[in-house]
């Protein structure tokens, strides 16, 4: 999204008067067009960051960047943005540019209870003029170097200016030029594409005027006068539209953590032994169980899905940021999971294993799609080094699998301390802890293995990979150190485990701790310590909720180690010995 | 005797030897890399990824795993597994010393039509020669915080006074002394503050006839140069003008007069003189978008550059390299001097000239490359690189026939006479990009690094492997036996 337009453009734009066109006082104006579905209108070409894209993508990420919302009151984010160009002055005392951090409304004296204001209170009831030079200064400084605050503030003279070039035609990249110059918008050259422009317009004042049908067929051509005037130049991309398209609205993750969470539950039920004591319970213990397969698979299935599409759309595997590493973690613990759950005979399978597996996976994907400025969904074009790899994909995709084989090790162990923590504080039966434990250890042991394997494979080819294309095999680089240093610390449990140092309860505590080492090369590294030649996945955002989840975890750890081995002392006594 | 050296053994065969190293590994490895954020790599180095305890861990690891494996004789197979994981190790480790030792790992830059055989290293090296000999001498970096021992070299009666990690230049330019001794020679300098421009910006720049890198240089999206020319000898042609950049190029009359004449991007000319002594303060419209204004704040006729170092606020990845000070004999006029990596100097010692240059460690290859085309790729509509390449040709005269041109890009280097090319980067560059940096690396321990990774990886697979089944059999027996 930070390259949707400069700084200096918006500097350029922001203070000027920008004169609407005469705007007669309508009925509609800034609701909602009630039945439009603006199925043309979303399939319009256009190019940003690289890559040609649906208008529909291109708003989405236009709505997401200034509202901060994925769908804006239920606005679909196509026609969100035809509204705005339409009845730019309602929309400029409407409140849908989000200021995110409390310090940075009081910093341009705003209302600091709300997070969202209208363009016209930041243009003229706030400081924001005056904070141009130095956002225009920011801009010589890395993004994820600034501080936070900073950030915020060069954000929302950002969202401001985007609105603004939005209104102006600007921000409407949809008239092809020869390669490698940009396509130009709405608003710049003259004689060339008039076709394009008057669709537009057509389209522009059928929207105002209300009038679908009309609307239509203006967006139809508009359509077919941008695809014809591209495919002069590159090849055409009208299925790849298409399949984005659906992807954007099927949203497959979404549905895979809701099959997931309803899997979880039923696999849950399972293990609690519920459906097998007397009552209703018992009588639906076979629908249970089906629908736990059910749900498990259909949720894999629609995960494989959307995986797929990703894929076709970008026209490459995705690896390359957070939000593709996210869901195809997840789709990993799900695939080690039903291994390791269809390794064991029938009889000895247990419903523990896909209910942590769903459990897992769904936390990843309810965190990579409730974070999208965090983690950015939207797709983006490789960095040369990353361009065209076969070692490269091979690598990742490794590594990272390994990362999900410890997340299961990591959902495991915490299952296992959890019922040494029921027994241990008295609010359980303590009947048949030791094999349940030992079950569950046996699981989380192989889960390891995996991950042992993967991680130090993916290591070695991220090795082969950066001799082939840097020069060298191993450079002490921050991120091939962190998954040198995780692979050592699930070595170190290993040999710990070997050597009979510590026991079941000892191995459930160490493989959660471990996984803190995994969490510092996955998430750490690109987010804490920026440094290194693995700087195009860097980013910023998040280290509140990851400090939470590990604050979390190491409290859970000790609390039952509280418990464990009674009290304070008994800690001691035992890191002593 | 016997019971030390079994205790040693004991010791070097131990479980817990193996986990103390790992652990220690882990530790050591976190503090580099929370080292290497804060500060840059070298310093990281410096630390820990070059440490001799460092490297003291790593080899008391690899006698760990060697006496482990020892300790297991008579081997069977049963063994299998285990010893071949850390066989894997072993070799690895090997690999990564042999590399260590004899590797090289450096950096090459090539400007197109240019051919060049230098290898740069990123190691700094103070290069001393007098009329007789040139000789060589490694200046231990040190990071920031770290006292530099003042290095002698007795041979030529120099001292290394100072050494400074991350060196800003304070560059000036002085009125040359009249004193009629022999060198009171200089060139002409020019102070001038740029104002305006896309980014309302003030800066000031010094242009300097004494040097091609200070008579013409670039200043944001324009050129600045000062032509002296009867000062030029005749293979110097005046500055070029790009079209469409805007271009100040100031010359100077053999009659003390500056005269300019300022080329605008859409190519009007404007020009104009000041007599000498007069040009003290002058503003000048070059007639450049975005309201500049050229004012010229000092003119030195006759100037030497005087170039000190002090340390850069910046310790991170953009900080500036290295500078060290030098004096001669006890130092004193002309006997002591400032050089930050690239620079070199005469120095004066009783009369007798020693030159002195710090620079990168090169290393010359016995053949040379010559860049033909650099070529670069941007995703449409956007200045983000998508791919670029550079097609090269090796000239090598120890061979009868010259070799064929080839393309170096991403992940396809070169190999040529045991040594790897890859493309690594490039100087950016209006209209176009025109000079490549390769990374040039040779790694003698390839092989055992390859070899121990297979070894490692289809080690733990087995070792894995026979744990299941073994597993696997024990409960099915069990289950039996019940």
């Amino acid at each position: 999204m930070k390259k949707l337009l400069s700084v200096c453009t918006v500097a350029a734009i922001l203070f000027q008067s920008v004169v609407f066109a005469d705007e007669p006082a309508e009925k509609a104006a800034g609701e909602m067009r009630k039945g439009w579905n603006f199925s043309n209108a979303r399939l319009i070409p256009v190019q940003s960051n690289g890559r040609i894209k649906p208008l529909d993508t291109y708003t989405r990420e236009m709505v997401l960047f200034m509202t901060g919302s994925r769908s804006f009151q239920g606005w679909s984010a196509t026609e969100f943005v035809f509204s705005l160009i339409g009845h730019p002055r309602v929309w400029t005392e409407k409140e849908f540019i989000q200021v995110n951090r409390e310090d940075v409304r009081k910093q341009l004296g705003l209302d600091a209870t709300r997070s969202r204001f209208s363009p016209g209170e930041l243009l003229h009831k706030s400081y924001l003029s005056q904070y141009v030079q130095t956002v225009q200064d920011m801009s010589k400084v890395p993004a994820n170097k600034l501080p936070p605050r900073d950030q915020e503030l060069k954000r929302v003279m950002e969202r401001v200016g985007l609105f603004r070039t939005i209104v102006s035609g600007d921000a409407w990249p949809v008239i092809p030029v020869k390669p490698p110059e940009p396509w130009m918008s709405l608003s710049s050259g003259d004689k060339e594409n008039a076709e394009i422009r008057s669709h537009f317009a057509k389209m522009l004042l059928a929207y105002r005027s209300g009038d679908q049908a009309q609307f239509e067929s203006s967006a139809q051509l508009a359509r077919e006068a941008v695809q014809q005037a591209y495919v002069k130049w590159i090849p055409d991309h009208s299925t790849e539209l298409k399949l984005e398209d659906s992807y954007n609205r099927m949203h497959p993750f979404m549905i895979s953590w809701i099959f997931y969470l309803t899997a979880a539950l039923l696999w849950l039920l399972m293990v609690t032994g519920a459906t097998e004591n007397k009552g209703a319970l018992k009588k639906m213990a076979g629908w249970i169980k089906g629908g736990a397969y059910l749900f498990t698979f259909v949720g894999v299935l629609v995960h494989v899905y959307g995986f797929a599409l990703r894929c076709y759309v970008a026209g490459r595997p995705p690896v390359s940021n957070m939000y593709e590493s996210v869901i195809w973690v997840s789709l990993g613990v799900m695939i080690f999971g039903l291994i390791l759950f269809f390794m064991d005979k029938k009889e000895k399978r247990q419903p523990i294993l896909p209910a942590v597996a769903c459990s897992v996976a769904t936390l990843a994907l309810i965190a990579a799609d409730s974070a999208p400025a965090i983690m950015d969904p939207s797709i983006n074009p490789l960095v040369p080094v990353l361009k065209s790899n076969y070692w490269l994909t091979v690598h990742v995709l490794t590594i990272t699998l390994g990362y999900a084989a410890f997340a299961l090790t990591m959902g495991l162990g915490n299952v296992s301390l959890f019922q040494y923590l029921k027994k241990d504080t008295g609010m359980g039966s303590s009947s048949d802890l030791t094999a349940r434990v030992t079950a569950l250890n046996q699981l989380t042991y192989r889960a390891m293995q995996f991950g042992v394997v993967l991680l130090a494979a993916g290591t070695i080819l991220g090795g082969i990979w950066a001799d082939e294309s840097w020069g060298r095999f191993w450079g002490w680089d921050p991120k091939e150190v962190w998954a040198l240093i995780a692979l050592l610390f699930y070595l170190a449990v290993l040999h710990a485990r070997y050597a009979g140092w510590f026991k079941q309860f000892g191995f459930a505590m160490w493989s959660v701790l471990s996984f803190l080492g995994v969490l510092m090369s996955w998430y750490g590294v690109n987010f804490v310590l920026p440094k290194g030649k693995h700087s195009y996945g860097f980013s910023s955002g998040g280290r509140g909720w990851v400090a939470f989840f590990v604050s979390l975890q190491i409290a859970y750890v000790l609390i039952s180690a509280y418990y464990r081995y009674g009290g304070i002392q008994g800690i001691l006594k035992k890191a002593k010995a | 005797m016997i019971r030390i050296l079994n205790g040693i053994y004991k010791f070097l065969c131990s479980l817990k030897l193996a986990i103390s190293v790992i652990l220690v590994l882990a530790v050591s490895l976190a503090a580099a890399t929370i080292i290497e954020s804060i500060h840059d790599t070298q310093t990281a180095q410096y630390y820990v990824y070059q440490a001799g305890w460092f490297y003291g861990v790593l080899f008391l690891l690899a006698m760990n795993i060697l006496v482990v494996a020892l300790s297991r004789l008579p081997w069977k197979w049963s063994h299998g597994p285990f010893l071949l994981a850390h066989l894997g190790i072993l070799v690895l480790l090997v690999g990564s010393w042999i590399t260590a030792r004899h590797g090289i790992d450096g950096m090459m830059r090539v400007t197109e039509g240019e051919s060049t055989g230098v290898v740069e290293i990123q190691s700094p090296l103070l290069i001393v020669s007098d009329q007789s000999q040139v000789k060589t001498y490694p200046v231990r970096w040190v990071p920031v915080g770290v006292d530099f021992k003042p290095m002698q070299i007795s041979e030529y009666d120099l001292v290394v006074q100072k050494f400074i990690t991350h060196a800003e230049p304070k560059v000036s330019f002085l009125a040359a002394k009249p004193t009629g001794s022999k060198d009171a020679t200089g060139f002409p300098a020019l102070k001038l503050t740029i104002k305006g421009g896309p980014m309302q910006i003030t800066q000031e720049y010094w242009l300097w006839a004494g040097h091609p890198s200070w008579s013409a240089l670039q200043a944001g999206p324009s050129r600045l140069a000062l032509w002296v020319p009867h000062l030029q000898t005749k293979d110097r042609k005046p500055p070029p003008v790009v079209p469409g950049q805007p271009t100040m190029i100031f010359s100077l009359g053999t009659d003390g007069s500056l005269s300019y004449s300022a080329h605008s991007s859409s190519n009007e000319v404007k020009t104009g003189k000041f007599a000498a002594g007069k040009m003290n303060g002058q503003v000048i419209d070059p007639g450049w978008r975005g309201n500049v204004s050229i004012t010229i704040n000092e003119f030195i006729p006759v100037a030497t550059n005087d170039t000190r170092y002090e340390p850069s606020s910046l310790s991170d990845e953009q900080a500036p390299p290295s500078a060290i000070y030098v004096t001669a004999g006890g130092g004193g006029p002309d006997a002591e001097v400032w050089l930050g990596m690239g620079d070199r100097a005469v120095l004066n010692k009783n009369g007798k000239e020693i030159s002195v240059a710090y620079q990168p460690r090169r290393v010359m290859l016995p053949f040379s490359l010559k860049l033909n085309r650099f070529e670069i790729q941007r995703y449409h509509g956007t200045n983000d690189p998508s791919e670029y390449s550079s097609q090269v040709q090796v000239i090598d005269s120890s061979q009868k026939t010259s070799q064929a041109p080839v393309t170096i890009s991403m992940n396809e280097p070169l190999d040529y006479g045991g040594v790897t090319f890859y493309q690594s980067s490039y100087e950016d560059a209006q209209p176009r990009p025109i000079t490549s940096i390769f990374s040039v690396n040779r790694d003698p321990g390839r092989w055992a690094k390859y070899y121990g990774s297979l070894f490692l990886v289809l080690g733990v697979i087995w070792l894995f492997a026979v744990k299941y089944f073994r597993n696997r059999k024990t409960m099915s027996q069990t289950k039996g036996a019940a």
